[in-house]
């Protein structure tokens, strides 16, 4: 068994992880005793540029290890999905499905880039007369530390033309398309605010963005880290923490060079940043390991209220007399929105490139037509029937034909929507994994997705088009690419939480969680921005000592 | 940036490919069995029914069945007028390492009970052994003593509907499914599915490398678009863009100011 000690170890290096190891690792370069941060992570290193170690295949051409292939032999090492075992498989049950990024820059290696600050009125929400977010956090309490994060990255904000700007710099025809549809039902739509690598995208990969194309952690924060001396290990998966009596010993699985390694390792100060699931699942499984006094769920409230971020994905085409192409494939994955909806129905609206694959094979959005087109809900409606009174089918040539239309008319979009937290987090029945489940949509959930769901048919609809059946109404499956929470801040001695303002655990001296399990809520806008602007004001308060216990000190 | 001939199949391969399987459907004759391609298992005769083709193009019901869930079209003349699940080499996507397994973890297939997939793993080879077993099983309540391969379109759909609705069965076309599209779609082994989509060739299938971007010419070449005359390109009809390069229309009564700040946040 591998095994040492570390001063400062951080499990993950999504958003929360690798604002962490940048910041803390700088931080721990300016201090006397010179302490150690370790990162592990148990997806590979992708860049080929962090852990020469890692075990991926050969840097290619273009200086990473990243290629443009679904197969899920290759899907699997940077994106992980979590589901509802009794949900999907068997029809009519309700069921939620989660994806995430997996290796270094967690989410980052396949997300879209859309970095936006999360609107004032997400922080103020209140549940049960209580404010879901602890009083220090508000928009303008983050501002700063929104700022720091758009710098690093890169944010800007796109254009519909300028001929000063970048070709790259553009939003795209099915932006355009969009709008239109949007203009014709009284809506506007706008350019988005994106983090790019600079790079005129190309839509083909899952998420429609070249790798060098897309603004991932590992050519920011997680370079920073490296570059103030922070350890980084790929293919090590975190399974335990338990107390010791100064610190933490972490244990798991070192898969670097194939074979399984248990490893064992002691620190001081441990961060936790796995992601809404990843961390959730990590100490739901350690529960048993703290004792009462230092219980790690004193509340009980481990993996309970999840958001969805108000993730509703639909796909349909527009009309074949509609003047122009959709061509939603070319471009950038995202890169307008539409916000009209959002002062009285707390929802945004996104076009989105969604690879064909995804969609042939129905998981969120199908390409089947709805038995009731304006039906909303969830499993509000089935399949419609063709003129024989057969339900259309999910094979064919018929549906090799739809499917055909995605170069020139297929649009997809969604909604982003405040909803009520209803999603779950528990412990899979066998192995490391978790499941995730979504039991009933709150009336205000429902709410917002039905105004939603219509909002978008009538966009289908205005260009002469027609919206598809998606998984919610057809099967209740709720599929969201943005969990938040399972792991919620709290103020000190609230017992609504895992942990408190800073992450760090209640009873826990020196256990932190940063990442998107501690946002308390949903933020109605695509969430990475506001995971990094949190784990830059925790990062700074720790380093500052401010409102909490400096890290120094903590380290002594 | 020019295109390098590096696809893990050429374009000349699956043209011949394409070309092959509609000389053998037009002629009726079963394709090589020695190739990779070809399923790991002999099948016993079949006994053609009054009904059914004189001789099947299929090599065995998989392959059949691969065909009614993602079909190649074919014109009256047997030309292929656009690929299917077997043109896309879907048995090179059955061949991938526990892919029940790794399709599920993925999302490419529903949460499968744990029995179901201790029954479809196990390499493809088993896979295929237990949904050729099946699939006889299925054909012969429909027509006795013909294999699926050989029955009439209309009537393998039918069981396939069948099986969708069964529990028993579900999960067997539903990873055959799943396979079918992800060779389709997946750029697995090659890219002949995402160009029936639409989708521009892969500039190195061997490299990973999709499309290194736009704008580029209607031919593939990358345009720079800082030094080239895009209007001009666009006027001679040469211009392959994603972007209008032009605002859409205001929408009149749509006040943004009460929800979108100056730099494009919700306030
Ligand atoms: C396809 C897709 C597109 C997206 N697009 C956008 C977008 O455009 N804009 C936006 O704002 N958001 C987007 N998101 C969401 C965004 O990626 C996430 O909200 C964000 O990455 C969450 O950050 P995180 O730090 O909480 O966790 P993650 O980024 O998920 O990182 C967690 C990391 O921890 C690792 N890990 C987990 N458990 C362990 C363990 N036990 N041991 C070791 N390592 C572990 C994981 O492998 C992972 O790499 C997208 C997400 C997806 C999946």
């Amino acid at each position: 068994m591998a095994g040492g000690f570390h001063d400062i170890v951080i499990v993950g290096s999504g958003f929360g992880g690798a604002v962490m190891a940048a910041r803390l690792g700088a931080h721990a370069k300016t201090l006397a005793k010179k302490p150690s941060v370790l990162v592990l992570e148990k997806g590979w290193d992708g860049s080929g540029k962090l852990d020469p170690r890692s075990d991926g295949g050969p840097v290619n051409a273009q200086g990473n290890r990243f290629r443009h292939t679904l197969s899920p032999a290759y899907t699997s090492k940077v994106a992980q999905v979590f589901t509802d075992p009794r949900g999907t498989y068997q029809r009519g049950a309700p069921s939620m499905n989660v994806i995430a990024g997996k290796g270094f820059g967690g989410g980052s290696i396949v997300y879209d880039g859309v970095s936006l600050r999360a609107p004032a009125e997400a922080f103020e929400q209140v549940r049960d007369g209580r404010r879901l977010w602890p009083s220090f956090y508000s928009r303008a309490a983050l501002s700063p530390y929104y700022a720091m994060v758009e710098q690093r990255l890169g944010v800007h904000r796109l254009a519909w033309t300028d001929a000063s700007a970048p070709h790259h710099q553009l939003a795209t025809k099915r932006d355009f398309v969009f709008a239109e549809g949007c203009r014709r039902i009284g809506a506007t739509a706008v350019p988005l605010k994106l983090a790019d690598a600079g790079d005129a995208n190309e839509g083909w990969w899952n998420q429609g963005q070249r790798f060098e194309g897309r603004q991932d952690l590992t050519k920011n924060y997680l370079r920073d880290a490296r570059d103030s001396g922070v350890v980084m290990w790929s293919g090590c998966e975190v399974e335990h923490v338990a107390p010791t009596k100064d610190g933490y010993v972490i244990s798991g699985t070192d898969r670097r060079g194939g074979a399984a390694v248990p490893f064992e390792i002691e620190c001081r100060v441990l961060v936790v940043a796995g992601g809404a699931v990843g961390s959730s699942g990590l100490l739901l499984r350690s529960v048993d390991r703290f004792g009462d006094a230092r219980a790690l769920d004193p509340a009980q409230m481990l993996g309970k209220q999840v958001s969805a971020n108000g993730d509703y994905g639909v796909s349909g085409v527009v009309g074949r007399d509609y003047e122009h192409d959709v061509e939603g494939h070319k471009g950038k994955p995202m890169s307008s929105f539409c916000p009209s909806f959002f002062g009285q129905h707390k929802f945004v609206l996104i076009p989105f490139y969604a690879a064909p694959l995804y969609l042939a094979l129905g998981g969120a959005s199908t390409l089947l037509r709805p038995r009731e087109p304006a039906a909303s809900g969830r499993g509000s409606t089935g399949i419609a029937r063709d003129a024989t009174g057969l339900e259309e089918r999910a094979f064919g040539l018929a549906y090799k034909k739809r499917l055909m239309t995605f170069g020139p008319r297929m649009l997809t979009m969604g909604c982003l929507a405040i909803d009520a937290c209803e999603g779950e987090i528990s412990l899979a029945r066998s192995g490391t994994g978790c499941d995730v489940s979504w039991r009933e949509t709150s009336a205000t959930t429902e709410a917002r997705w039905k105004a939603a769901v219509d909002a978008m048919r009538r966009i289908y609809e205005a260009l002469g088009g027609e919206m598809y059946l998606d998984a919610y109404r057809k099967d209740g499956t709720v599929s969201t690419a943005h969990p938040l929470g399972g792991c919620r801040m709290t103020e000190r001695g609230d017992a609504a939480g895992v942990v408190d303002t800073c992450g760090e655990s209640l009873r826990n001296r020196n256990l932190f969680v940063v990442d998107a399990a501690v946002i308390p809520s949903a933020l109605g806008v695509n969430p990475s921005l506001t995971i990094a602007a949190v784990a830059e004001s925790i990062a700074d308060r720790l380093i500052r000592g401010a409102g909490t216990e400096a890290l120094a000190d903590r380290l002594a | 940036m020019s295109r390098s001939p590096t696809h893990a199949i050429t374009r000349r391969e699956a043209l011949s490919r394409l070309l092959g399987l509609g000389v053998l459907a037009s002629t009726g004759c079963a394709p090589s069995t020695g190739d990779a391609s070809a399923p790991a298992i002999a099948l016993p005769a079949q006994v053609p029914g009054e009904e059914v083709a004189a001789r099947s193009r299929y090599a065995d019901d998989v392959d059949a069945l691969c065909d009614v869930l993602l079909p190649t079209e074919l014109d009256a003349s047997g030309k292929v007028l656009s690929p299917g699940a077997r043109e896309a080499d879907v048995d090179g996507a059955l061949r991938i390492e526990d892919f029940v397994a790794i399709a599920s973890a993925q999302g490419i297939l529903p949460a499968l009970a744990d029995a179901d997939v201790r029954r479809l793993s196990g390499g493809a080879d088993a896979f295929r052994a237990v949904l050729n077993a099946e699939l006889a099983v299925l054909a012969a309540r429909h027509r006795p003593l013909a294999a699926f391969r050989d029955l009439p379109r209309a009537v393998q759909e039918q069981i396939v509907v069948d099986a969708f609705d069964d529990d028993a069965q579900r999960p067997l076309v539903l990873v055959a499914r799943a396979a079918c599209f992800v060779a389709f779609l997946g750029a697995v082994t090659n890219d002949i599915g995402l160009r029936a989509v639409g989708f521009p060739a892969f500039e190195s299938f061997e490299d990973g490398l999709a499309v290194s971007g736009y704008p580029r010419t209607k031919s593939g070449r990358l345009v720079d678009a800082s030094t080239e005359d895009l209007a001009r390109l666009a006027g001679k009809g040469d211009l392959d863009d994603y972007t209008y390069n032009r605002a859409p229309a205001p929408t009149p009564g749509d006040d943004l100011t009460t929800v979108l700040d100056a730099s494009g946040d919700l306030l």
